[in-house]
């Protein structure tokens, strides 16, 4: 039987998806009004629909979007100013999606990222100082550390840009934005790419809850109310 | 529960995991001071009924095709349409629990009223749908 999971059910807002959620809710209702009168031939009540509402929720683990950070990878490798070698044994999976940002210690030439296939490293970009990539394929990413000058620390860390995080709701709803909201079957790396568009519409967003609850993972809750037609 | 915009045209709900049926009679006080004792008396001034159901979200009908999905009563929601709702008993184990008895059976027409869908991670998604009768039931 093909049901759909609940994993595979999402609410996009503005075309990211509410990231980390672990729940969402559509829900939709009918205004009605009675017209039973005198003339009415039992007593059973008659009612119209008069109106139509919308709303829809999500609960999520409340994150920065930040999945990975470290410091400290250090090298020594090519000096050479535009060619990199690895600098790091340790392959960093970018999703799609996810941007990875590198510092380097001062005195730092070329920093950037390489990408190895069997022995042979290509350079995916590098830049002085600082750099920061993001993947913006729909299929994962093995990338290295690479450095150009020896002995730097490299600072990185991992976020990711293609979702909804608990700063960027409450910005929406400080700023009274009207947002689109999407409810879609999803599939993919990461379970984001949409499969099948279900339900969409303009909304606001009019209520947030954070709940941090001692020794427990921090929560919150989102609910927003349709303006207008949900199609 | 079979749900359909015609009366020939009613289909049980797909997957469904429970289905509920509710009549509700208004009464009025109508107590006065000729009545004896302290007891409140009423008489009933109307009747009402609504039927609500919770169902597996599938995309299709995953036995004949026929079944009331969560899109198609989403569908007929947002039409407004009103539908033709039978609250029946079904012979066990004939074409999955589709076929309907005479044992018992109450229909009428209703708009659907309520749709609230829930996708929980690592569960099955939900949907759950209340319908809201417009006119008399129709009894055995």
């Amino acid at each position: 039987m093909a049901t759909i999971k609940g994993q595979n059910l999402r609410i996009f807002i503005d075309t990211k998806v509410v990231a980390a959620a672990t729940s969402c809710t559509l829900h939709v209702s009918t205004q009605t009004e009675s017209f039973a009168t005198k003339d009415t031939p039992n007593d059973f009540d008659e009612v119209a629909p008069v109106g139509l509402t919308w709303d829809a929720s999500a609960d999520a683990v409340v994150s920065d979007g930040t999945r990975l950070s470290g410091s400290g990878v250090s090298c020594s490798v090519d000096t050479s100013l535009s060619t990199l070698k690895k600098a790091d044994s340790n392959p960093i999976v970018l999703h799609p999606g996810e941007t990875i940002d590198l510092t380097g210690s001062a005195g730092t030439t070329n920093i950037g990222l390489v990408t190895l296939s069997g022995s042979t490293y290509t350079s995916v970009g590098y830049a002085q100082g600082s750099y920061d990539y993001t993947n913006s394929s729909t299929t994962d990413k093995t990338v290295y550390i690479a450095a150009a000058n020896s002995t730097v620390t490299i600072a990185y860390s991992v976020v990711d840009e293609d979702g909804n995080y608990l700063p960027d709701l409450i910005y929406a709803q400080e700023n009274k934005t009207l947002v689109d909201v999407e409810f879609a079957i999803t599939d993919g790396v990461i379970n984001r790419d949409i499969s099948s568009s279900l339900y969409t519409g303009e909304a606001y967003i009019t209520d947030i809850q954070v709940n941090s609850q001692n020794r427990a993972i921090s929560t919150y809750s989102i609910t927003l109310t349709g303006v207008g037609d949900l199609s | 529960m079979l749900v359909g915009a015609s009366a020939g045209t009613r289909y049980c709900i797909a997957s469904a995991t429970s289905c509920t049926f509710h009549v509700g009679s208004q009464t009025e006080d109508s107590s006065t001071k000729d009545s004896t004792g302290d007891w409140a008396e009423s008489e009933i001034v109307g009747l009402s009924w609504d039927a609500s159901t919770d169902a597996l979200v599938v995309a299709t009908d995953p036995i004949n095709g026929n079944g009331q999905t969560a899109p198609s009563l989403m569908s007929l929601m947002l039409a407004k349409t009103k539908v033709y709702l039978q609250f029946s008993t079904t012979s066990p184990g004939v074409s999955n629990n589709r076929t309907t008895t005479t044992g018992v059976q109450y229909s009428g027409t209703a708009y659907i009223t309520d749709i609230s869908m829930t996708a929980t991670n690592r569960a099955n998604s939900t949907v759950s749908v209340t319908f809201t009768g417009t006119g008399a039931l129709a009894t055995p």
